[in-house]
């Protein structure tokens, strides 16, 4: 997929959309981290996105290492509800941070 | 006699107590204790006849066990009541001392006019032990002395009395016993021989499931299945008429003859046919045997039966919830030989189409709840609130229902299912991340068809998802043709089960860890995913030319 990064007053939003799996996965943690590289703010738009599984997950974590390793910032926001249980299931909902929208992740 | 004689006597007839005791706790044989226990307590009295009777078992005569001196009465019979001495010291559980019968006139001179014997002086105590009389030991005529005897040879008898009461209520009751173990230890050997023709140990996944339970130790009825080489299943359920080790053993017979013949004929029809012919020709007591014998192919959902005189088997139609019944248009096994002729038993058959087949004994539709039978509505309704299980967990379900209502079984009850695991979905496709998409829309649809949770779904397709990944990642490691993923999704009852094969070298399941949710390491949660959604997830035999076989199991809710 290609990620689209917009920016909006110095924040970096990627917009996902569609099924993240494993055939795509690598592509949106490259997207990630080259954008955390580039911004102190990075929010993963996930209003598009209908379906993520473990790999996806995989590609978070490694985002948000990398936030960590830089102080930048980095979350998720509009998470639907399907996304949101995969989250779960990892026990990774309580440690990124979530949105409900992506103006929320702005200030 | 001085206080001197007297302790001595006394010392004398401890000795004698103690001797008895020891002798009769040594022999369990009845007629020998009380000989051996006569002979010396006519010896240590000194008596000149001695006899011992007993009770009969109606308790209306005594008669004569065992006796010592010149007359032999054994086996004279005395009615039981006050008019003789011996009578009257049963009766009255005490003892009687006619020290001279010149002086008493309760003696009947007449037995000694016939016998030719004298009689002087009568000595009889009470067979008593704890109350219960079971008879009286006489002693005639003391030689010693003045032929006389006394207060103490009374006391000694008494005492004498008592111990070989004792010796011989225990030699009885040793009997009884034996004989009850007897009895007790054939019908458990009979019962071990029914319970090992059951079969065991079927995966839950096996179409065919059963349950016996017996009214007694041993059943007349049975139930068998197995699978031949070529995938089709062969089961049968059957009744032998009668009881106990008899039908046990006719039961094991037949049991055998159809397993053995079920690998190579393959018409049901048939195959009872012969075992008909077999049955009468080695049947000896009238006895016979009620069937239903048939062939499944799980494969293509279809039963193939026939029915000697067994309570018809029912097909139940999950979706109309409608039931078809099939009566037996033959006579049971073992009645008449040849009855049928050479085309075998009329066949049945019937196409499962992903519902249950189900054949059992009289002894459920003649149970009893709140003393009204079952009958075949009851079972009807019983099996339709079953239905909706996986058929390995039908048979206890449906001995729950009968124990939560107090249902009352009279005869034994077996009960059999034959279950067709409804196809969902059937599809290979090549290893590649770019088909996951492809897997999980055909997953969903298949899931979508007997379950409408929409969170139950997407965990189904996120875990197969994963399974998936884990082959092309780990299993395949890098994509070549032919790397393909069969996968398959069927249902078994409210159980959803989904079988992933690849063709990759065999993995080893303890090097498969599931990480641990603290461990955020980049790849990995997919297994933990799995085992935590699914109920079940494990690698399975795989068919012959496949890799492995991953299985996941999942109770939905319709």
């Amino acid at each position: 997929m290609t990620v689209e990064i917009k920016d909006k007053n110095g924040t970096a939003i990627a917009v996902l959309s569609g099924d993240i799996d494993l055939s795509n996965s690598p592509e949106v943690r490259d997207s990630l981290v080259k954008a955390i590289a580039e911004s102190k703010n990075v929010i993963a738009d996930m209003s598009k996105v209908e379906y993520i599984d473990s790999s996806c997950v995989a590609s978070f974590v490694v985002a948000f290492q990398e936030a960590k390793k830089k102080n930048s910032r980095f979350s998720l926001a509009a998470v639907n509800p399907k996304a949101m249980r995969v989250l779960q299931l990892a026990r990774l909902d309580k440690v990124f941070t979530i949105h409900n929208s992506v103006d929320d992740g702005i200030e | 006699m001085s206080d001197l004689d007297i302790v001595n006597e006394s010392v004398n007839h401890l000795a004698l107590i103690a001797e008895m005791n020891y002798k009769f706790t040594k022999t369990r044989d009845i007629k020998k204790v009380l000989q051996k226990g006569l002979e010396l307590v006519a010896a240590h009295l000194d008596a000149e006849a001695a006899s011992v009777f007993l009770q009969n078992d109606d308790k209306s005569e005594l008669i004569c066990r065992a006796c010592t001196g010149p007359i032999d009465i054994e086996g004279l019979s005395i009615p039981a009541n006050e008019k003789s001495i011996i009578g009257e010291a049963v009766l009255k559980k005490t003892s009687k001392l006619v020290r001279d019968v010149t002086k008493d006139s309760d003696f009947d001179v007449n037995v000694d006019k016939k016998t030719g014997f004298v009689t002087r002086s009568i000595l009889c105590a009470p067979l008593q032990f704890e109350n219960d009389c079971i008879g009286a030991i006489e002693v005639i005529n003391k030689r010693a002395g003045n032929g006389l005897f006394n207060e103490q040879d009374k006391k000694l008898l008494e005492a004498l009395g008592s111990s070989a009461a004792l010796a011989i209520k225990n030699a009885r009751m040793a009997k009884e016993l034996i004989g009850k173990e007897v009895m007790r230890k054939e019908l458990e050997l009979a019962a071990e021989i029914q319970r090992g023709l059951l079969p065991e140990n079927l995966p839950d996944d096996f179409p065919v499931h059963g349950i016996n339970v017996p009214a007694k130790t041993v059943s007349g009825d049975f139930f068998d299945t197995g699978e031949l080489k070529d995938g089709r299943i062969w089961f049968n359920l059957g009744d032998v008429s009668g009881k106990g080790m008899n039908a046990a053993l006719l039961m094991a017979k037949t049991s055998s003859l159809f397993r053995c013949l079920a690998k190579t004929i393959h018409s049901p029809g048939k195959l009872l046919a012969i075992i008909n012919d077999e049955l009468c020709e080695t049947n000896s007591l009238g006895m016979f045997v009620t069937m239903v014998g048939g062939f499944f192919d799980p494969a293509t959902g279809k039963v193939r039966f026939a029915n000697a005189g067994h309570e018809p088997p029912l097909y139940f139609n999950s979706e109309s919830k409608t039931f078809i019944d099939f009566p037996a248009d033959a006579p049971p096994l073992g009645i008449v030989k040849d009855i049928v002729g050479s085309e075998g038993y009329p066949e049945e058959e019937i196409n499962l189409n992903g519902d249950s087949f189900y054949v059992f004994t009289d002894g459920l539709t003649e149970a009893k709840t709140n003393k009204k039978e079952l009958g075949d509505k009851g079972v009807r309704k019983l099996i339709s609130n079953i239905s909706e299980l996986p058929a390995n967990e039908q048979p206890k379900a449906l001995l729950d229902i009968l124990n939560s209502t107090k249902t009352k079984l009279n005869d034994d009850v077996t009960f059999l299912v034959v279950n067709h695991h409804k196809k969902l979905l059937s599809m290979q496709i090549p290893a590649k991340a770019e088909n996951l998409k492809k897997i999980r829309t055909k997953i969903k649809k298949a899931v979508e068809k007997c379950c409408s949770c929409e969170k139950t779904i997407h965990d189904i397709v996120l875990a197969v998802d994963e399974a998936c990944q884990n082959i092309i990642r780990h299993a395949y490691k890098e994509y070549r043709k032919g790397n393909d993923i069969i996968i398959e999704v069927s249902q078994n009852g409210d159980n959803i089960i989904v079988h992933i094969t690849d063709f990759a070298p065999a993995v080893e399941p303890d090097k498969i860890v599931p990480r641990d949710f603290n461990d955020i390491q980049a790849g990995g949660l997919g297994t933990s995913f799995i085992r935590e959604i699914m109920d079940k997830a494990e690698f399975i035999k795989p068919p012959k030319n496949a890799g492995n076989l991953f299985e996941m199991v999942k109770k939905v809710k319709k």
